[in-house]
């Protein structure tokens, strides 16, 4: 047991003093009494080992780092996920969800028994005037499933046939961080752990020479709202769960290179005598934060091959980058973003988040909402088509959306040729495509006024336990003990959206 | 209002009885030490611990008997707990007399008096558990003689031979409610093990109101919060799953509350759910291989990456990474022929597995998906795995296959995704018409 030891108790010392204060009343009751218990049974029965395989012990100490036990809960349908995180809240109904009542509404009044009381952001409350509009992108059907896209998606208007779109979105945050943080970690406050970081918590890692959980982040993005490392943190969970960020650049991860006059021959001897270092504190305070530490230079040192090997571009074809667009040959881009998923997701990386921001448009939103889509339509779709050519799609789930909608009616003065449009938690369209969902299908419906949802609303919370689920997950059973209380992604809500499964 | 405080008072009965047992087994003992361990001075304390356990003896026997006045408790195992308390009582009292006037008796009298007297509480102490937690409570988990639940379950041909009452919330009620609710013990007057006797009802009316859910008390009992008075199972019992409620609610709304009703007629998900609760003859077993870690971590030191997919079927996801396979593949795969029904998804991409190493792969029943793309595998290679009868997705990318060569698969009917891309083979091949047309997707480049 973890907490039983022959090194004598040095209480002088500053970091055990931590550690006991850190240690509440009844953990430390339970421990002893069950300790004492235990000491007495072991040494009756001779037998120093017969409690090796406490449930106490951090997980994180198993060598295979193979996730929990008990996990998977049932038969997963996907074995790893590419979220294409559009930050700032796109317009779903300049995209997607397609409103033809509205041209004729346009420039009316939205009416309060459609807005119904809600409580609008500080940004347009004082307006006098919530005049509808209708989007001036025009729509179109696409795929064998006629599914309504509107010009400035023009690439992912080819593959609709593989999305599952979700028009009934719905979030209780009507503002970007907590919304942003509301869905990475199933709360709006800042502190829980990202779906990353419980996924990789509760399955593992499928390669050990690469983090389970990678984040990129668009260097060529509008970066009007920002965005904060604790999105894909750990949280309370050991922090070798949380996401490592790449750098959007030619070197994802600096200083993988030796030094000049180096030859790198005796770090693994380093890194021995320090992971024997490590351990003997482990063994002395029981902090799973040095089992973290361990088990981060282990990652760090076999990441000196795996990432130049993963993040090397020169062996992809021409046409792969024509696929993805030009500016895939450009790293940090999010086309060269999503081409660098695709081969994140090939070394079998469980979690790869991708972050594009500037979908954030109160104002001007025609010519905004162009520059983001032209930017983003082709790589996304060409992700989509990459991985199904290559067998990828049956098994990797891909999330595309942002952290809320946006108004049915002018933010600001409405023109002949511009408008904006507010935040908008109420209703908005996300779609997922791949594993266990079903390919060319729209779930969930919004009213004519692309306002308030009609039919099978789906809440973050819903969303989650949805992907979660996918993973042969049951939401309400991957849970962590912290200060005295069970946490969950999904807080104390969450249904799956069996609708939207194959 | 008497009767409730009777059974106020009674209720104390399973509190006290403890103490009458320890003081009798201790009296025991005493004497045990006494005799044994030659301390005659300690006679006294027999026969002091002796007084107190008759005393105590009396009393929980007095409560005893206002609990069972108090309803709930009926039948054979009451009687015996009954008669075999009172003899108890009477045993201590005999006990104490005859080890307070030792000299008037033959030390045998004494020994068997109290040998009598630990039997009969043993007697008493287990008829009371019994109703208490139900008759196969000690036994049920026993490793050798136990009547665990499973043969309880009886045997079925098929899935379509299960009615919902027998074989799906029977076993339900067996182990979330019949604990209380049954003969000799129907709480609230309410006895679940028939389906007659659950239609009764209990002392409050009946419990399930056909095609009506919402009314039926069964459902509002278990579907309260936890901390509700109601709540049942009470006394912090382990409560019904979401889907023992799904499949109770469903036989009463959409059921009729027949008990002869088909399984197969309930939604796909709570089929699914019964399925592997089911015993049906022949059938795939469910809870088929189990976990072999230390062979798993063997796998893991030659490179394999292993990932549990199901506990419950042992099923595996097996993943030989390119650069582990490093030409010798061949010999690798052998590694797995100890877990080949385990392995359900497999991955040997552009590993170097040749036709050669087909019938082996073939060996892996329980395939469901089979990525070998970028191998140089050819037509002679693929008719060895039209035995893959659970097949579902085949990953052939970048291999060799040919049009022709391609027709074994068509015996596979599980299949769902083909995976052609960097093949000779192209869309418009007649073959492959043909099997896009029975619901087989075959992908191609983009």
């Amino acid at each position: 047991m973890s907490h039983h030891h022959d090194a004598p108790l040095r209480s002088s010392n500053r970091d055990l003093q931590e550690i006991e204060k850190n240690m509440d009343r009844r953990r430390f009751l339970t421990k002893t009494s069950l300790g004492i218990g235990s000491l007495a049974l072991g040494s009756l029965m001779g037998m120093e080992k017969i409690f090796a395989g406490n449930p106490e012990t951090p997980p994180m100490l198993s060598e295979s780092a193979n996730g929990l036990e008990g996990l998977p809960h049932f038969m997963p349908k996907a074995k790893r996920i590419i979220y294409l995180f559009q930050a700032g809240g796109p317009s779903q109904l300049d995209l997607y969800d397609y409103k033809p009542k509205l041209v004729d509404l346009h420039g009316q009044e939205l009416p309060d028994s459609v807005r119904d009381g809600q409580r609008l952001t500080g940004m347009s409350a004082d307006q006098s005037s919530f005049p509808m509009t209708s989007s001036a992108f025009k729509f179109s059907q696409y795929g064998q499933s006629r599914t309504w896209v509107s010009e400035l998606m023009p690439h992912t208007a080819e593959i609709v046939d593989e999305l599952c779109f979700i028009k009934s979105m719905q979030t209780s945050q009507i503002n970007h961080d907590p919304a942003i943080t509301f869905f990475q970690t199933g709360h709006q406050l800042p502190g829980r752990p990202s779906m990353g970081a419980w996924l990789s918590y509760g399955l593992g890692s499928d390669n050990q020479n690469l983090p389970s959980f990678i984040v990129l982040v668009s260097k060529d993005a509008v970066q009007d709202q920002p965005l904060y490392a604790r999105l894909w943190g750990n949280g309370f969970l050991p922090s070798q769960y949380q996401g490592i960020q790449f750098r959007s650049g030619k070197d994802p991860v600096l200083y993988l290179g030796n030094p000049e006059n180096y030859d790198g021959q005796d770090r693994r001897e380093m890194l021995d005598y320090l992971k024997s270092l490590n351990e003997a504190q482990f063994d002395t305070y029981g902090d799973p934060e040095i089992s973290a530490r361990i088990a981060q230079y282990e990652m760090a040192f076999r990441m000196q091959t795996s990432v130049p090997d993963v993040t090397d571009m020169s062996n992809e074809p021409d046409w792969v980058y024509e696929m993805y667009g030009e500016e895939s040959r450009d790293p940090g881009t999010y086309a060269a973003n999503c081409l660098l998923a695709r081969k994140l997701i090939e070394k079998d990386v469980k979690f790869v988040q991708l972050y594009h921001q500037g979908w954030d448009h109160h104002g001007n939103l025609p010519n905004g909402i162009k520059n983001q889509s032209q930017k983003t339509d082709q790589a996304t779709a060409a992700l989509i088509k990459d991985l199904k050519q290559r067998g990828l799609l049956e098994d990797t789930l891909v999330v595309w959306g942002g952290e809320f909608g946006r108004t049915v009616y002018s933010q600001g003065t409405l023109s002949p040729d511009n408008y904006g449009r507010d935040h908008h938690p109420r209703c908005f369209t996300k779609w997922m495509c791949g594993a266990g969902v079903k390919p060319g299908f729209t779930y969930g419906e919004t009213d004519d006024f692309g306002y308030n949802v009609v039919k099978d609303p789906v809440h973050v919370h819903d969303l989650q336990a949805t992907i979660l689920h996918l993973f042969g997950i049951d939401h309400e059973k991957l849970t962590y003990k912290h200060q005295g209380r069970r946490f969950r992604l999904t807080d104390v809500e969450g249904h799956v959206v069996k609708g939207i499964l194959t | 209002m008497t009767e409730d405080f009777i059974t106020f008072i009674g209720r104390f009965h399973p509190l006290w009885v403890h103490l009458p047992i320890g003081f009798l087994i201790i009296a025991v003992l005493l004497k045990g030490y006494v005799v044994l361990g030659k301390k005659p001075v300690l006679q006294e304390a027999v026969s002091f611990a002796l007084f107190l356990g008759t005393i105590s003896a009396l009393i929980a026997a007095l409560l005893g008997f206002l609990l069972s006045r108090s309803g709930g408790y009926e039948g054979d195992l009451l009687d015996i707990h009954l008669v075999a308390g009172w003899t108890t009582v009477l045993l201590a009292g005999i006990a104490w007399w005859v080890n307070k006037n030792e000299h008037r008796f033959p030390k045998k009298l004494s020994y068997s008096v109290l040998g009598f007297l630990v039997l009969s509480l043993s007697v008493t102490g287990h008829f009371g558990g019994s109703l208490t937690h139900g008759e196969d409570y000690l036994t049920a988990y026993a490793p050798f003689w136990g009547t665990q639940e499973k043969s309880t379950q009886r045997v079925l041909a098929t899935i379509e031979e299960a009615e919902v009452f027998t074989d799906v919330i029977q076993p339900v009620l067996r182990s979330k409610c019949q604990s209380c609710h049954r003969p000799g013990k129907s709480k609230g007057e309410l006895n679940m093990v028939s389906y007659e006797t659950l239609l009764k009802g209990g002392e409050n009316g009946p419990v399930i109101i056909s095609l009506d859910g919402g009314k039926s008390e069964l459902i509002r009992r278990v579907t309260l919060p936890e901390d509700h008075d109601d709540f049942m199972p009470s006394e912090g019992k382990k409560p019904l799953t979401e889907e023992e409620i799904q499949w109770i609610t469903w036989w009463i709304e959409k059921g009729n509350a027949d008990p002869k009703i088909s399984i197969m007629e309930a939604d796909e998900d709570l089929i699914e759910w019964a399925k592997p609760r089911l015993n049906i003859l022949g059938a795939e077993k469910m809870l088929a291989a189990s976990i072999d870690t230390v062979y798993l971590r063997t796998l893991d030191k030659i490179g394999f990456r292993v990932r549990v997919l199901s506990q419950k079927t042992g099923a595996l996801d097996v993943v030989l990474p390119s650069e582990v396979a490093n030409g010798q593949a061949s010999e690798l795969l052998k590694a797995l022929l100890p877990i080949k029904e385990q392995i359900y998804w497999l991955s040997l991409a552009e590993t170097g597995i040749q036709d050669s190493d087909m019938s082996l792969i073939a060996q892996f029943s329980n395939i469901h998906r089979l990525r070998i793309e970028n191998n140089p595998i050819s037509d002679a290679g693929i008719s060895a795995l039209k035995n893959l009868s659970r097949l579902e997705i085949l990953n052939l990318n970048g291999t060799k296959v040919s049009a022709s060569g391609l027709g074994p698969l068509a015996e596979i009917k599980s299949l769902k995704s083909l995976f052609l891309w960097n093949t000779s083979v192209n869309p418009q091949d007649e073959w492959v018409v043909k099997i896009s047309s029975e619901k087989v997707k075959v992908v191609f480049g983009a």
